[in-house]
């Protein structure tokens, strides 16, 4: 330990009044103009050898600049400076303070937080690298770099991320889904299962350079492409599902009570959209009565039954040895929902939720059948839309059942949002780790404030602050909390933002050459 | 290019005794000669048997004679049959190890094609060309196996303009609980039709043209829900420009032995009793050569341990091939009283429970009646005379009685 202190020289003291989980240091003034402390780098504090003979890690959390020789009551202008001018070097006056947040000491391998603070006037250097990458590089798998310490690497523990949730928030263009690519990518060459709920086609392009371990699954499907349809049999939703996927209001108690006997009446044997159709007609028959209720219900089963979703006897299995299956060691699945109704992909959402959920159980409890194949992260993008505060979602239940209990089960959760404040307390809060990115609502602020225990006042304050690509990451996948600059996905990304001007033009050149020959404006090379 | 017609059959299960009958062994072979000659009235382009011809792994010589009646009815048409493995024909392990199985045998003397986890296909001058792949049974490794073979034969089913059929002997998920293999994956490689067997009920999936016609005779009670029995009789048709086919699929139904299940309901009934009285019942649903089942449903009065004797009551049936009676009886240990009236056993509640005055029960029991009444129907006339009923509970110097009193008169209130 000795010789690391040496490598770096002293950059500052402790001032002031020093507690166990803060102190305020000066920086010495020749750095200010050479190679001033960041905002999230972090340093050593030395204690007495007696007491904790190595440094102590602490990281910058606030810098406060000023100059004590420019008395500020003199000040009017430009003109009052050139007056202070024949005084000398003004910058003699510099005092850099920095307010230090301690994150504590490695012993034995294991993080620890100081019970005392360090002596006022104890040397302050910058961190030596051997602990920095001690402390953060220990984890399964690489996210990035911390921040000021671009050496550092940040890998992240993947037993703390599947056995105890994470949320990854941040606003549109935030850096979501290349952090989310960067991580799953990783996750996959473990050898470990994730399961992608995908509204907006984001991750399709990642099956480009992974065709054995990437399955997609859409509404449609697409043999020649090897996109799987997403299938799902019908008598496995709810008659309250059903009022939801038919968009019954619930004003609608004629139709629901039609709906609802029918489905009594199909119940016992297989049954899909026609058996439920005849069954409606049967009822109104029988019961003589519901008349425009059977048009009605028929009118709303027009659209559903044009999605190939619903399905009487097939549904995606939950876990095989040979086929097709949404939970496997070494795949990635993606359920691509884009262009469906919000309604439609919360029931969708449910059933996947509730088949891995039963599954986990099933693997636990070593049953027979219908178990997962192994532990499964569940990425859940747009999770204020599934899992919502204040309004009402089918999936919402399941999924907080998975935020409290997944982890017995070997089923993980991975909460990815850009408006933490709309998700459900419920969901957010089970999520131990938090890697946030740029975030600027304070409505959003608060909401992680309130559910991130780990993430303290002043990294919030941080937020906004943010480029695009950094992150806060706090949370039992890494040691100490740390401003991370999370690698950039080597590859395509659907989410990648749109050059809205270049494709105009080349929209606008395309229109004028399409004159000439129609045929080239119908080419796949255009990109509308 | 003209269309293809075929016949799809499953779980015959010739050689199968029922109930130890001799009648039932024969009942199987007639089905399924009726089933034979039905479908050859259509003249079919070729036959598919998904699986349990025989019932038994060792199938008797009797049922190999019916074995070979049928078959050689299509063999004499011109007609070829395509067969798979049933879980009753013999397993894997035993058919290799042993040789070969009836299956085999049926082969060896050219009735059919024994598909053996592979692709075969159908080819005839003037008619598309099909190929049938066919998966035995492999239970819950089905799955892998299917895999396996569908990999093999990559070229095979890639083919245009072929029609493309899977036969399976596997239960999909949603016919029994314990499933062998999701429809999912079955329908994954766009098969234009799927032929399954083990199934006995009638199943048809259009949409993922997922067929079973069910077993041709009833091997259980439990498929007695549907009396039809059959076949299904296809007719494929090339969609050139929509590069698939179009199947309609009609059922071809046979006679079967008729089948009846029913309840006696007895009621409340002494041991002695039960005999005759069930007797009158299974008379009236008796029916010549039908298979009864009757199931006993009542309490039986004072005896726990009486025998009943239900082959007895079975016998009553003389015109029915078989008469099962399943006793369902409910014994109680305690005697029932069945003449008490209303107003005894409220009398005995109110001394015996409420530990009321001989005395003072007749007015309790009134009162008790009047609030029946008037929770029963609100009635303005039976509240005041509760009320003055009440009144003279309250008014005399009894204390002890006033407040449960109390609590009734709110109640009326109310």
């Amino acid at each position: 330990m000795a010789k690391t202190k040496s490598t770096n020289p002293c950059i500052g003291n402790v001032i002031g009044e020093a507690r166990p989980s803060m102190v305020y240091v000066v920086v010495s003034r020749e750095l200010i103009r050479q190679k001033p402390l960041e905002i999230g780098e972090f340093v050593a504090i030395s204690y007495p050898e007696q007491v904790i003979d190595s440094p102590v890690l602490g990281m910058v959390t606030k810098l406060s600049l000023q100059n004590i020789e420019i008395p500020e009551s003199l000040i009017r202008g430009p003109e009052s400076f050139e007056r202070l001018g024949p005084l000398g070097d003004l910058s003699q006056g510099e005092v850099l303070v920095a307010q230090v947040r301690i994150v504590g000491y490695i012993d034995n391998g294991i993080l620890i937080l100081p019970r005392f603070p360090p002596v006022p006037g104890a040397k302050v250097r910058r961190a030596p690298l051997k602990i920095l990458q001690q402390v953060f590089g220990h984890g399964h798998i690489r996210l990035g770099v911390l921040r000021a310490n671009r050496e550092v690497e940040v890998r992240i523990d993947v037993n703390e991320m599947v056995r105890r949730h994470i949320a990854l928030l941040a606003i549109t263009g935030g850096g979501k889904g290349n952090t989310v690519a960067v991580a799953i990518t990783q996750i996959i060459k473990m050898g470990g299962s994730v399961l992608v709920i995908d509204p907006h086609n984001e991750y399709h392009t990642l099956k480009e350079k992974r065709k054995k371990q990437v399955v997609i699954f859409s509404e449609t499907g697409d043999a020649s492409k090897g996109i799987r349809p997403i299938q799902f049999k019908l008598d496995n939703f709810g008659t309250y599902d059903l009022f939801d996927i038919l968009r019954i209001p619930t004003n609608a108690t004629k139709q629901r009570a039609l709906l609802r006997l029918a489905l009594h009446k199909v119940q016992g044997s297989a049954w899909g959209w026609n058996e439920l159709t005849s069954a409606i007609s049967e009822v109104a028959d029988e019961e003589n009565k519901y008349r425009e209720q059977v048009i009605a219900l028929k009118e709303r089963m027009i659209e559903a039954r044009e999605l190939k979703i619903f399905d009487k006897s097939r549904e995606i299995p939950l876990s095989t040895i040979s086929g097709i299956s949404l939970v496997k060691p070494r795949q990635l699945s993606i359920i691509s929902l884009s262009g469906l109704r919000l309604e439609v992909q919360q029931a969708i959402v449910k059933r996947i939720a509730q088949k891995v959920y039963h599954g986990g159980i099933a693997w636990r409890t070593e049953a027979q059948t219908d178990k997962i194949a192994c532990p499964t992260l569940l990425v859940v993008e747009e999770a204020h839309n599934f899992a919502p505060a204040q309004t009402f979602a089918a999936s919402l239940e399941i999924l907080k059942r998975i935020a409290a209990e997944g982890r017995k089960f070997g089923v993980g959760l991975c909460i990815v949002s850009q408006r933490p404040g709309k998700v459900h307390s419920d969901v957010l809060s089970q999520c131990n780790s938090f890697v946030v990115l740029r975030i600027v609502n304070p409505f959003d602020q608060q909401q992680i404030r309130q559910s991130a225990e780990a993430i303290t006042e002043d990294l919030i304050e941080d937020l906004p602050g943010l480029n695009v690509g950094e992150a806060v990451i706090t949370g039992s996948i890494l040691r100490a909390p740390a401003l991370v600059k999370i690698d950039k996905f080597v590859g395509k990304l659907g989410g990648d933002d749109v050059d809205i001007v270049g494709a105009w033009s080349t929209a606008t050149e395309s229109l004028a050459s399409g004159k000439k020959s129609a045929q080239d404006y119908d080419s796949d090379s255009d990109p509308f | 290019m003209g269309e293809l017609r075929f016949v799809h059959m499953a779980d015959l299960h010739l050689g199968y005794r029922q109930y130890n009958l001799t009648e039932r062994l024969k009942d199987f072979g007639k089905a399924a000669l009726h089933a034979t000659e039905k479908a050859l009235e259509y003249e079919p382009d070729f036959v598919l048997v998904a699986g349990d011809i025989f019932h038994d792994s060792r199938p008797y010589p009797g049922a190999i004679r019916q074995a070979l009646q049928i078959f050689t009815k299509f063999r004499d048409a011109g007609i070829p049959v395509y067969a798979i493995r049933g879980n009753h024909d013999a397993s894997y392990a035993r058919s290799e190890r042993l040789g070969g199985d009836a299956l085999h045998l049926l082969e060896d003397v050219g009735l059919i094609t024994y598909i053996r986890d592979k692709v075969v296909t159908f080819e005839k001058k003037g008619k598309p060309k099909a190929c049938i792949c066919g998966v035995g049974y492999y239970g819950r490794n089905t799955e892998q196996k299917l895999t396996e073979v569908l990999k093999q034969n990559k070229a095979l089913l890639e083919e245009k303009g072929v029609l493309k059929i899977l036969m399976a002997h596997v239960f999909i998920e949603g016919m029994v609980p314990q499933y062998d293999i999701s429809a999912y994956i079955l329908t994954q490689e766009n098969f234009d039709y799927i032929a399954l067997g083990h199934y006995h009920g009638y199943f048809r999936d259009d949409n993922a043209r997922l067929y079973a016609p069910g077993a041709i005779e009833h091997t259980s009670v439990s498929e007695w829900d549907d009396p039809d029995r059959g076949v299904n009789l296809v007719t494929a048709t090339p969609q050139i420009k929509a590069k698939s086919w179009t199947v309609d699929v009609q059922r071809l139904t046979v006679p079967t032995r008729p089948k009846k299940a029913f309840e006696i309901n007895l009621g409340v009934i002494e041991a002695h009793e039960v005999e005759p009285q069930a007797r009158e019942v299974v008379k009236q649903h008796d029916e010549p050569g039908a298979i009864l089942r009757g199931v006993l449903r009542g309490r039986l009065r004072g005896d726990t341990f009486a025998f009943i004797n239900t082959s007895n009551i079975g016998t009553a049936a003389t015109q029915a091939l078989l008469c099962n009676i399943t006793n369902e009886l409910e014994t109680t240990t305690l005697s029932i009283k069945e003449e008490a009236t209303f107003e005894e056993v409220i009398e005995e509640v109110l001394r015996k429970q409420l530990g009321i005055k001989k005395t003072a029960v007749k007015t309790w029991k009134l009162l008790v009646t009047d609030m029946m009444e008037i929770l029963k129907e609100n009635q303005p006339d039976t509240v005041s005379k509760a009320l003055e009923r009440l009144d003279k509970f309250t008014t005399p110097k009894k204390k002890r009685s006033k407040k449960p009193k109390r609590t009734h008169a709110q109640e009326v209130e109310q």
